[in-house]
């Protein structure tokens, strides 16, 4: 986790070849995460039309908060997409708030990600869809672990034709300052399953998560959530838990983050301008060609 | 004095939550992650497999074993 700016990991791949940076984004910060960063990311990029996977700024660090969320470009709109599993958590852990996907490739590709360190393999199909790997993003279908999905996506289908998968070691741990503050936080949200849309069951469950819910691996299509959840990548069936800002408050000061009230507040606004300017920019697109 | 260990004898029901793997860093080692954690998940979704890194005291083994969900987890006297 970064407490005063967001980094962001570029992935570019091509046909041979492949490269990687990553980039602090102090400018970010002020997004939260999630869906703010996700749609600042694609405003900047949009020309590109990169594939966008963001974490939440708690993801991994209280429960119900697990989801990732995928953002891209498809016949001139944008398709936003959650799921669970384990990419969110593995992202935070090892302090990477997006990462930002340019090119297509025809090739399967195995990406490794260690620290500051990123390896790339090519390998065959049969041994890719064999992988279990924190995300697999291929034309049809994104999973994390082979498991939990996000969603359907046959009817927006990514432009990649081969696929590429997100293997991810997370590799950073945080100190906690105030270790009484964040466990009261903690187990007072822990205690608070009732208030979730969903039952507990014995289904794999998202990292994070001891709901283990028949809709673990389904996604989150249909749903309509608050920006406040959506910037945490909250669950969309744990939404009122995170959309309190009260609550949010105290968990992101309770690890760290420094963000007031006002922050919270004025998130809406910050990213319903993002996404009417990303709907302009689409309109221009449309309109041109 | 007998001192009391950690084991998974039901890790079979085991959900891959990971609440076990980061109450052991969170309580002995005042961190939040996974990085350094005696107790590692691992396998499929659905054939979980626990390890305990029994190279590490656990000392409060008995919040291990409240937090899990399915009760995957019981302390044995040594």
């Amino acid at each position: 986790m970064n407490l005063e700016y967001k980094k962001i990991l570029y992935l570019y791949i091509d046909i041979n070849k492949f490269e990687y940076e990553f980039k602090v984004h102090e400018d970010l910060w002020k997004y939260v995460g999630g869906v703010g960063v996700g749609y600042r990311l694609l405003f900047d990029n949009f020309d590109e039309s990169p594939i966008i996977v963001t974490c939440g700024p708690l993801s991994g660090y209280f429960p119900y908060v697990s989801k990732c969320n995928l953002l891209y470009l498809k016949n001139g709109r944008f398709v936003e997409k959650y799921g669970g599993g384990t990419i969110a958590s593995s992202m935070n852990f090892l302090g990477i708030d997006g990462i930002v996907i340019f090119g297509k490739t025809d090739n399967f590709i195995n990406v490794s990600i260690y620290d500051q360190e990123v390896t790339f393999s090519t390998e065959d199909k049969r041994e890719f869809s064999k992988r279990n790997s924190d995300m697999t993003i291929t034309g049809n279908s994104v999973t994390s672990r082979g498991y939990f999905s996000f969603g359907n996506i046959s009817e927006h289908q990514i432009d990649i034709n081969g696929g590429v998968s997100l293997n991810i070691d997370a590799t950073k741990s945080l100190d906690l300052k105030n270790f009484y503050d964040y466990e009261n936080i903690y187990n007072s949200f822990l205690e608070r399953y009732r208030e979730l849309t969903v039952e507990p069951r014995n289904n794999p469950s998202c990292f994070g998560c001891p709901m283990g819910c028949d809709n673990s691996s389904a996604g989150e299509d249909g749903l309509n959530i608050a920006v406040l959840p959506r910037t945490l990548i909250s669950c969309g069936y744990a939404e009122d838990l995170f959309k309190d800002i009260p609550n949010v408050y105290a968990a992101l000061n309770s690890v760290g983050y420094r963000y007031h009230h006002s922050h919270l507040e004025n998130l809406p606004g910050l990213v319903g301008q993002l996404k009417t300017s990303i709907s302009e920019l689409l309109s221009k697109n449309i309109e041109t060609k | 004095m007998a001192n009391r260990y950690l084991v998974a004898p039901r890790e079979q029901k085991c959900i891959g939550c990971g609440l076990c793997v980061l109450a052991v860093t969170r309580y002995e080692k005042r961190q939040l992650g996974t990085k350094n954690s005696p107790i590692t998940i691992k396998g499929f979704p659905g054939q979980h497999k626990i390890q305990i890194d029994y190279g590490e005291v656990i000392k409060n083994p008995k919040k291990i074993v409240q937090i899990c969900p399915q009760n995957c987890f019981d302390t044995i006297l040594s």
